[in-house]
């Protein structure tokens, strides 16, 4: 966030080319040898480019993750002024990105750090997030604007049904860091499912947490609104 | 009909998520969800398609390094200085991959479930291999005995698993090895005469606990710090119980219930305390303790009682004396 406040007025499409380089020459760097013995060059790779117990987010792909993010927010904000328009530049760019993500799978080569048995198989989706594969930030980008596409589509009938999406949005960092803290303590302190259950269970476990969070980003919110202070009103 | 165009396109919306969905809580599991146990009682996670991979899971004390076959099969293996419990995983058609890198992972679990080590195992392409291989050592500074488990993945899911048993290093079960040795029976049964010849040894004791009281017990290690019999009455002081509880015959994620009986000098129990234990480990440890401030206790004798389903299980007197001056403030009067 830091570094992206020093880019934000960049013009986009130059914010564009340095997300793409950055993720492009991301799997390169990867491949600089270091002893995870010696503290200085762990700390170096594993702030910038490499995951591991240092650090398990890197800046360097997760930065051009979040330049793609501000991207797509100048294209919704600035660029398409309708539902229709915002609803389609998503869904063509969401799917294009999900295209050279398998592409990039299928290759079996630079980009992917884990192999996979077959096309559409379970080890084909999962690569590796710690630090992020070039087709994971290419899937996860992807699918990130398909999923928001639904959700504009699905607002023009149901305006209701995205309230807590937008209860909790304008909170997004409290929200954050509350559900990894109430995360854990109940389930990593407590042990209640941790590391526990599939697909059907973690989508429980979502609904859950947002019945436990909407009211607290809500009551934030209040806060937040009448506070002065420069990070809450951050937060 | 601008009505009419508006419930269709939510129609199909409807549809499309219903659908996506079903897609997500389907998964895109290469495997049969529900586990069959094979012969050698390999638990296997079978493939959906005929020609998937299938894995069987033997453990041995030794691989021939010119076959790669296990030596000395079988599933109980007694701890031992320099000794290692080898699995040797013999893959089924890995014919039909031979043209793709195939990732296993071989990861070894203690009674807990904890993953003790894990190892990768990428076959290349072209690579005809049909049998993987991993170790971990059993020297009796690094493991306990108690129920340990192999697991088996191929691209991260879960193809098949084993357990075995690490015992007490004892010339009995030398000699059992020993018979094994030299009979030239099947592996299967070498490793049903072990485990026939073993089991009583275990049943013969239900459950096992030494207790040891102390004033703190370290956050760090778990292990008590002064421990004694004697503690001294003052302001925000406690006694401590550790329980060191050995139960063989433990089953997955058994629940016990203990309980924890602190009777006065005047001997009444003043405080009963239920401590309810789930775990798949045949070792581990229960505390309690009680506070021994000047507001609550008095000089005496007192005595704890620890009781597993109505039986006591380990039992200690101690004593708790009052407080005297220390020797610095003595000297200065």
């Amino acid at each position: 966030m830091i570094l992206q406040s020093l880019i934000i007025n960049l013009r986009w499409e130059i914010q564009l080319v340095i997300a793409a380089l950055i993720l492009i020459i991301h799997p390169l760097l990867l491949k600089i040898p270091y002893d995870t013995n010696d503290i200085w060059s762990t700390a170096l790779m594993q702030t910038f480019i490499d995951a591991g117990n240092f650090n398990k987010y890197p800046v360097l792909p997760w930065f051009a993750l979040a330049l793609f993010g501000s991207v797509m927010a100048h294209g919704w904000l600035k660029i398409w002024n309708t539902d229709k328009r915002r609803n389609l530049w998503s869904l063509g760019i969401g799917t294009a990105a999900l295209l050279i993500a398998i592409i990039l799978r299928m290759a079996r080569g630079y980009g992917n750090t884990f192999p996979f048995s077959d096309f559409g198989s379970y080890s084909f989706f999962f690569d590796q997030k710690y630090p992020p594969s070039l087709f994971f930030n290419l899937w996860f980008f992807g699918c990130s604007l398909v999923v928001i596409s639904i959700i504009i589509a699905v607002n023009k009938f149901l305006p209701k049904l995205f309230l807590i999406l937008d209860i909790t949005g304008k909170v997004a960092l409290f929200f954050y860091c509350m559900h990894i803290a109430i995360l854990g303590v109940f389930s990593k302190r407590i042990g209640l499912f941790y590391h526990e259950g599939e697909v059907a269970a973690t989508l429980i476990g979502v609904v859950i947490m947002m019945i436990v969070m909407v009211p607290l980003s809500k009551w934030f919110y209040k806060v937040k609104s009448q506070s002065k202070n420069f990070i809450i009103r951050m937060m | 009909m601008i009505e009419q165009d508006k419930k269709m396109k939510r129609s199909i919306l409807i549809l499309f998520l219903v659908t996506l969905l079903q897609l997500i809580l389907t998964g895109c599991s290469e495997r049969v969800e529900t586990p069959t146990e094979g012969e050698d009682s390999t638990i296997v996670y079978p493939s959906k398609s005929i020609y998937g991979i299938e894995a069987k899971i033997i453990f041995c004390e030794k691989v021939s390094k010119k076959t790669g076959d296990p030596i000395k099969a079988g599933n109980v293996f007694s701890i031992k200085e320099n000794k290692k419990v080898n699995s040797v995983i013999y893959l089924n058609n890995r014919e039909s991959y031979i043209d793709k890198v195939l990732m296993f992972h071989v990861d070894w679990l203690d009674s807990s479930g904890n993953s003790l080590f894990k190892k990768r195992i990428d076959l290349p392409i072209n690579d005809s291999s049909s049998a993987l291989t991993s170790s971990i050592s059993i020297s009796p500074q690094k493991r306990k005995t108690g129920n340990y488990k192999v697991r088996v993945y191929l691209f991260r899911e879960l193809i098949a698993e084993k357990n075995f048993q690490l015992i007490e290093s004892k010339n009995d079960t030398a000699t059992v090895e020993k018979k094994s040795k030299s009979d030239k029976k099947t592996v299967t049964e070498k490793k049903a005469k072990v485990e026939k010849t073993i089991k009583p040894k275990i049943k013969e004791e239900n459950i096992k606990a030494s207790l040891v009281l102390c004033r703190k017990i370290s956050k760090k290690t778990g292990k008590p710090i002064g421990v004694s019999t004697t503690f001294t009455i003052k302001d925000s002081a406690k006694v401590k119980a550790v329980v060191n509880i050995e139960k063989p015959e433990i089953k997955v994620n058994e629940q016990l219930k203990f309980y924890f009986d602190w009777i006065g000098p005047d001997s009444k129990s003043f405080y009963k305390k239920q401590v309810v234990y789930t775990t798949s480990n045949p070792l581990f440890t229960i505390t309690n303790s009680i506070s021994i401030t000047p507001e609550k206790r008095q000089p005496g004798t007192y005595i704890l009682r620890v009781t597993f389903r109505k039986k006591i299980i380990a039992e200690q007197k101690f004593e708790l004396t009052a407080q005297t001056k220390p020797d610095s403030l003595k000297s200065r009067n």
